[in-house]
């Protein structure tokens, strides 16, 4: 019981001690949350991991054999392990996200909470968006993923490392997945969460295994989306010392030209951007309640959050009116 | 919404205050949870409890600094169900992992439940560690929080502090060790 006592006597912690340390972990979150959204899986499938067949059985996704996410497939996913794990393009032929299981010695540092992922069948799957859950927007629970909260046991024994070693990379959220109705579950799952204010739905996308030719494979082919939008929100960040505020700004203008000229844009992969910081994101909600994120990044390219590896460049005027609702 | 804004909304008894902090708040405070106990329904429980205990206890209360507030409702809430259900303590959580290291400090005849005025001494012990770290430079006082308060892993703290694992072990052993010998100043072994 001593532990425990001494445990909870911490919880007299003087305020200012708790607030500088929060800030140090404001500072370290952000700075992993921004290595992310620069693509910091995609450079986990650059990196290249040599995943051994036995490696892979040790971090498979647990999914019950009655309800796999492959039967909600039409072709179940093998890992490639003889594959390059780099995007490929050439001439005419688009870009391919490669399917890759989770890099065995995953940095859980990186595996915060600000963006939730996890891997099914070698796709990764990341959401950065939530809606308020409605049971018309879930189909089919495909599976269940375990979370990878944080590196255990490194102050346990070996036996009893090997006792929770089922909790090692997976991703950073847990719990069932469905299937989203209208929609490949290899490009989109939901997974719902609970909140104060009520149930939320998470949306997770996913571009591994797929071929983008033009924008048309993701916004038309995928997500049907020409005709179905039905508002866009300029989703705002501003910095402080302390957090990162977010403010949602609804955006009148007809989205039909920015839709139409995504559509047309050729698949360039991301290595082949100027990088550099982000100007803007969009939100895009569709008719059945779907919703996505696009980001706007320098040279009037446009990236989809949650698929990594891939890109669309626009016209620049259009592009920059877009990137002016995001300031 | 700003923090204050937040608690303004919560004095007047609007609930949407505390939408505004569940969703500002909810999920570093559902990962501290997690962390601490390893298990995601207990987690969810704890982070609700703590909202819930917001709600009663702002107004009186008005604090500066929202997260900190409620981290250490998430922390209070934790520890109940710990308490409730010793199984828990090995349920893969880091609060079992963070006591035992805590546990080098005390003394094996200690516990606050033994002691005549556990809540008295709970109160000294707390000042007295809040003593010490404002006896440390900022780096160790940090990362004594971190991983003690906040229940952080090793690596996320290494990441954090730019150290090594290793040299963050070795400074919370440095630092558990100072504390160990502060508090034998402090009159507070038995």
């Amino acid at each position: 019981m001593k532990k425990q006592d001494l445990f909870q006597a911490m919880n007299g912690m003087e305020e200012s001690i708790l607030r500088e340390t929060q800030v140090k972990r404001k500072q370290g979150q952000r700075r992993r949350r921004q290595k992310r959204l620069l693509c910091a899986l995609a450079a986990l499938i650059l990196a290249g991991t040599g995943v051994t067949a036995a490696s892979l059985n040790r971090h498979a996704i647990p999914v019950s054999p009655t309800e796999s996410v492959s039967s909600a497939s039409s072709s179940p996913a093998e890992p490639e392990s003889s594959a390059s794990p780099s995007p490929t393009a050439s001439p005419g032929k688009g870009v391919t996200l490669p399917l890759e299981e989770p890099p065995a010695n995953i940095d859980p540092a990186t595996a915060s909470f600000a963006c939730p992922f996890f891997w099914v069948d070698g796709r990764q799957y990341a959401s950065f968006v939530s809606v308020p859950y409605s049971e018309s927007l879930i189909g089919k629970r495909l599976g269940y993923v375990e979370m990878l909260v944080y590196d255990v046991g490194e102050f346990l024994p070996p036996s009893e490392q090997e006792a929770l070693s089922y909790q090692t990379a997976l991703g950073c959220v847990e719990g069932d997945f469905y299937e989203i109705p209208g929609y490949d579950p290899e490009f989109l799952l939901g997974m719902r969460e609970e909140h104060v204010d009520g149930e939320k739905l998470l949306f997770f996308f996913s571009g591994s295994g797929q071929t983008f030719y033009t924008g048309e494979d993701l916004f038309q082919d995928l997500l049907s989306a020409k005709g179905r939008v039905s508002s866009v929100r300029a989703e705002i960040e501003k910095e402080t010392e302390y957090e990162i505020q977010r403010f949602s700004v609804p955006i009148e203008e007809d989205f039909t030209p920015f839709l139409e000229a995504l559509c047309s844009a050729p698949a360039v992969p991301d290595e082949e951007t100027p990088g550099g910081v982000r100007l803007g994101e969009l939100s895009v909600q569709l008719e059945d309640g779907v919703e996505f994120r696009l980001v706007l990044c320098p040279g009037g390219y446009v990236k989809f959050a949650g698929i990594y590896g891939v890109a669309f460049q626009i016209d620049s005027e259009l592009f920059n009116t877009w990137a002016g609702y995001c300031q | 919404m700003e923090d204050s804004q937040i608690v303004e909304l919560l004095t007047v008894r609007q609930e949407e205050g505390l939408r505004e902090a569940e969703k500002k708040y909810g999920r570093p405070l559902y990962a501290v949870a997690r962390r601490l106990l390893g298990n995601r329904e207990d987690s969810r429980e704890a982070v609700s409890d703590a909202f819930l205990g917001a709600w009663q206890s702002i107004p009186p209360n008005r604090p500066e600094n929202l997260f900190c507030y409620l981290a250490k409702l998430v922390r209070r809430s934790c520890i109940d169900i710990l308490r409730r259900d010793t199984r828990k303590k090995r349920g893969g959580g880091q609060a079992e992992l963070s006591m035992e290291e805590l546990s080098e400090c005390l003394p094996d005849s200690f516990s606050l439940e033994e002691q005549a005025e556990g809540r008295e001494f709970s109160q000294r012990l707390a000042e007295s560690i809040n003593r010490y770290l404002c006896t440390l430079p900022e780096t160790p006082r940090q990362v004594f929080v971190s991983r003690y308060f906040y229940a952080d892993p090793i690596r996320e703290i290494a990441s954090n502090f730019h150290m090594s694992g290793d040299s963050v072990k070795s400074m919370l052993y440095r630092t558990r060790k100072g504390l160990k010998s502060f508090l034998e100043k402090e009159g507070l072994y038995p």
